[in-house]
């Protein structure tokens, strides 16, 4: 299957769920519309144009697993697997610890930098953010599960 | 005029505070740096600092937006003309004399025009948008709920041919994905949960901050990492000393009636529904050389040949705040992020904003005039400094979009929720983008779902009912048919390109 039509059959479920969800709900109220109609009207139209962008694209090439993990694009896979892993840190050590470990993995990962350099700028970096947002801007930064 | 006028002066009456102008210098050399920074737009630039002006004073974070969005235009130059990478779609055309007149030694010559250029092209733009903004005002009042309904379908319509005939299917698919989405959570007028599935966490439905910064923000730095050809600025590369920044007094007066033209010509692309910086830039191009008497030196270095595109991209930015701040419709994915921006700060665009919020919108208006002399200066003297900054810059950017983007997302709501949201759309902005499907309808239907679904409510109750009866009102008349006349338009258009023929695609630049 192509990507184009693995995105239409994504886009098919999701106006499913859409159906299957506003179907309960009320779509008509006295003179006026209910809950239902307008998330029903969008499901519709959405699963209408998902088979129309199924259909128009049979000639695309079929998606194979080394087009998603070539060396061009695991350096994007990295970082946004990175991202994840920096949010669960947020949630278990707080975002100051959690950025200072992003900073440097992330840029030593991605061989963009040397560990030394890595390092001073992600602490310089974390201390601007900290000033900005935490002393400037008063916004309370989340302290992790281990030390809350 | 005079009206203009009077409103103008009451904006600059709004800047005296100095956090202000303070914002507006930030604006435009955050903004200056993001045009520096070839693969990181105007859009992911806005979309990663629009959390941290929530809660703040409307006129002092729309400033500095609008000091982006003008600085990126400037400084998308830099980069296409010493390096022949244009850092915005718009920076494309310059590339073709830009980079000529580096290779001949004349490349500060070539920055300096552009500069110039763009500050002309900006002021020009911005006094029709301030002779343009009284009419539009007094406009505002003829607006009920039809109106409204009719100018949402007409908003969505539009959003639909931005795309161009290539993409008119995706650009639907992206809209009505987006128009579910924003279904999600509690009924407003019912109290009921929708497609919430029983999880509580949805029953506030999906916000838009996550969503704006996710898919323009952190998707694009995850494109760029992915990207074959990375341009990497080396030491020595594009050194220009302060004396070769301005060109000679002959070369600008053999340009100025090139950048008047390009002012106007820019100035009503951004205006037409469809056509953005980057057409705006090949349009003005085009015309010039197709005028001028040394043709032939087009794309060998002639100078006329970066500053009409420059000129044109700047006006054309000034254009498209005329139907957003007018009609609340966004022309590219960077206005659909100050829309998002807006609405953010609990200012609706729209008929009633002239008339609602005159502060903020003359104080906006008049701020652009001081950003622009910002911008003049900046990107006269500053070049050097730019061209420092970015050798610098480049391989930390990952690592500072990412923090801004997390920090920005925690900042509205302080939920790792919102974090976990917006790393979703992220990946579906990757997505999106990979397979070309346009995120700017996605992102405007989920800011304006609700109030499309809001107004035809009221239609309903204020025509007890009757929807036809809305057909009764002329405004809304004159909007269902230029609904129709561009739907049918962009339909024929999609017909003609699937069938293989050649049609002129007016697509708009930067939406994905």
């Amino acid at each position: 299957m192509s990507m184009q039509r693995m995105f239409a059959v994504m886009t098919a479920i999701i106006s499913f769920l859409g159906i299957y969800g506003s179907s309960s709900l009320q779509m008509i109220r006295g003179k006026n519309i209910g809950a239902g109609f307008m998330p029903m009207v969008f499901s519709v139209i959405l699963l209408i144009l998902s088979v129309i962008f199924f259909l128009k694209d049979k000639d695309q090439p079929r998606l194979k697993l080394r087009m998603l993990f070539d060396r061009y694009t695991i350096p994007g896979w990295i970082y946004y697997i990175l991202n994840f892993l920096m949010t669960f840190l947020i949630y278990l050590i707080g975002m100051i610890p959690a950025m200072a470990v992003f900073g440097v993995t992330s840029q030593y990962i991605l061989k963009r930098q040397s560990l030394l350099w890595a390092t001073i700028f992600t602490v310089l970096w974390v201390a601007a953010l900290y000033i900005v947002f935490v002393v400037l801007l008063q916004i309370p930064f989340e302290r992790g599960l281990l030390f809350d | 005029m005079l009206d203009a006028l009077s409103m103008l002066g009451m904006g600059f009456a709004q800047l005296m505070d100095p956090m202000i102008w303070f914002m507006c210098l930030l604006g435009c050399l955050m903004g200056t740096l993001v045009g520096v920074l070839p693969g990181f737009g105007t859009a992911a630039a806005i979309a990663v600092l629009l959390p941290i002006v929530y809660g703040k004073d409307p006129l002092t974070s729309l400033v500095m937006l609008a000091g982006i969005l003008a600085g990126a235009m400037f400084g998308g130059t830099i980069t296409s003309v010493a390096l022949n990478v244009p850092g915005e779609g718009a920076s494309v055309v310059t590339t073709f004399d830009g980079y000529q007149m580096t290779k001949q030694g004349r490349g500060g010559a070539a920055m300096g025009i552009a500069a110039i250029g763009s500050f002309i092209g900006g002021t020009i733009g911005l006094i029709l948008l301030t002779i343009a903004g009284t009419p539009l005002a007094s406009a505002a009042l003829a607006f009920g709920p039809p109106e409204y309904f009719a100018l949402y379908m007409f908003t969505f319509i539009a959003i639909l041919t931005l795309g161009g005939g290539n993409s008119f299917l995706k650009s639907a698919v992206s809209l009505f994905l987006g128009l579910l989405i924003s279904t999600i959570g509690i009924d407003a007028m019912t109290g009921t949960p929708r497609l919430t599935f029983g999880t509580l966490s949805l029953q506030a439905g999906i916000d838009f901050i996550p969503a704006v910064v996710g898919l323009f923000g952190l998707s694009e730095i995850i494109l760029t990492l992915t990207e074959k050809d990375t341009v990497v600025l080396k030491k020595g590369d594009a050194k220009f000393t302060l004396k070769e920044i301005f060109p000679t007094m002959k070369e600008f007066i053999q340009c100025l009636p090139t950048i008047i033209r390009a002012s106007f010509l820019g100035f009503f692309c951004g205006v037409l529904p469809g056509v953005g910086a980057t057409i705006s830039t090949f349009v003005s191009y085009s015309v010039e050389r197709r005028f001028a008497k040394d043709r032939d030196t087009f794309g060998k270095g002639n100078i006329k040949g970066v500053a009409a595109p420059e000129t044109a991209n700047n006006a054309c930015a000034s254009g498209h705040y005329v139907p957003l701040l007018a009609l609340g419709i966004p022309r590219s994915a960077t206005s659909a992020v100050i829309l998002s921006a807006f609405v953010l700060l609990g200012i609706q665009p729209g008929p009633r904003l002239f008339a609602e919020h005159p502060d903020i919108v003359w104080g906006l208006i008049a701020s652009m005039y001081i950003g622009n002399v910002i911008l003049l200066i900046m990107n006269t003297l500053f070049i050097p400094f730019f061209i420092w900054l970015l050798r610098l810059c480049q391989n930390t950017m990952p690592f500072v979009v990412a923090t801004l983007c997390l920090i920005g997302t925690y900042s509205v709501n302080y939920s790792i929720i919102d974090i976990f949201v917006m790393l979703a759309f992220s990946g579906i902005g990757v997505l999106f983008k990979k397979l070309d499907v346009p995120v700017a309808p996605l992102v405007i239907a989920v800011i304006l779902g609700n109030e499309l679904e809001f107004s035809f409510r009221q239609t309903l109750q204020y025509e007890q009912g009757s929807f036809y009866l809305s057909f009764m009102r002329p405004l809304t008349v004159v909007l269902y048919i230029a609904s129709f006349v561009m739907l049918i338009m962009q339909v024929r258009r999609s017909y003609l390109n699937y069938k293989g023929k050649e049609v002129m695609n007016l697509t708009s630049d930067g939406l994905n």
